[in-house]
């Protein structure tokens, strides 16, 4: 899976905020707000990666069990599905 | 050759009514930061934007709005969907949506304190951080009614403007206001110029006191946000 638009990102008020960039403007013209893990797994879907390599890399960052990874990336994962704006 | 925000531009092959919106930015300046060419593809493309009754004209203004706007995070700046105003030197934008009633508000206040305020840009100010300090300036883009001033005004106050039958004014965090400003800064389609003007949007909220004014269109309206922001330090 992978994100379905080209995005850049950057910190504005403590968030890092997400927003599309080139013709994808067109296509997803607002933002996203995103929190430490967010934007985490949102800078790994930039390429494509299964949702098991996605936990894995959580688990080399975070201090989490793989239960607690597994479902904060599932919750992430679906929460961006939910707006569209991923390819499974 | 044109000089809006401090920066050279250079428009070629414009139409008699873009001149007239810009007579007051022409300079003999030679050096060019900003070059700028509108073709006919990109008022094709820019007429998808627009109501179709609107004359070619307005369109090409349009796209020479987005061409410079699309180059102002290369020059510490960004466009800034608000109106903006002067207040014996303090600068202060109404963010809304269109239609919200900043106009509305901007004139309550011009009524309320006459000649020591002065309209910078009704409507499409470009915000530049010049030493630090961000700085909204007149543009030929002021809105339909061409409120506007060829002059810069250092932003100390960020306002966003809600309709109310009451009128309040209150201060914002940093958070609250992040949601309400993004709506209303041009985000260019370059990569490298949209990470920039997040990094700007970042250093405009920080830079800046932070409102939001709930009001009605009566005078007091104007009084009451004028009194709240002033007198609050």
């Amino acid at each position: 899976m992978r994100l379905k638009y080209n995005f850049v990102t950057n910190k504005v008020a403590d968030k890092t905020v997400a927003v599309a960039t080139g013709s994808d403007l067109d296509k997803f013209n607002g933002y996203i707000k995103l929190n430490g893990s967010g934007a985490f797994i949102f800078s790994l879907l930039k390429k494509d990666i299964t949702e098991g390599e996605i936990v894995a890399e959580f688990l080399k960052t975070y201090d989490a069990t793989e239960e607690q990874a597994r479902e904060t990336v599932k919750e992430f994962i679906n929460t961006l599905d939910k707006s569209g704006i991923i390819i499974k | 050759m044109y000089k809006i925000a401090d920066l050279n531009i250079n428009f070629s092959k414009m139409s008699d009514y873009f001149g007239s919106l810009s007579n007051n930015y022409l300079t003999n300046d030679t050096a060019i930061d900003i070059m700028v060419s509108v073709s006919k593809s990109d008022i094709l493309s820019e007429r998808k934007n627009c109501s179709p009754e609107i004359p070619e004209q307005f369109v090409e203004s349009s796209c020479a709005l987005r061409a410079v706007a699309e180059k102002l995070p290369f020059f510490e700046g960004f466009l800034l969907h608000s109106a903006v105003l002067d207040a014996d030197g303090t600068g202060i934008a109404f963010a809304a949506k269109s239609g919200t009633g900043k106009t509305t508000h901007l004139r309550l206040w011009k009524q309320l304190l006459g000649d020591s305020m002065t309209v910078v840009n009704g409507d499409k100010p470009f915000v530049r951080f010049i030493e630090g300090k961000p700085f909204a300036y007149g543009t030929p883009w002021n809105g339909k009614e061409h409120f506007g001033t060829n002059m810069k005004t250092e932003i100390k106050h960020i306002c966003f403007i809600n309709r109310s039958e009451e009128n309040l004014t209150e201060p914002l965090d940093e958070g609250e206001a992040l949601d309400l400003i993004m709506n209303q800064i041009y985000f260019p389609r370059n990569p490298e110029a949209a990470v920039k003007t997040l990094e700007l949007a970042g250093r405009f909220l920080k830079s800046c006191r932070l409102w939001r004014i709930n009001c009605n269109m009566l005078p007091s309206a104007a009084e009451c946000s004028y009194n709240k922001i002033f007198n609050s330090r």
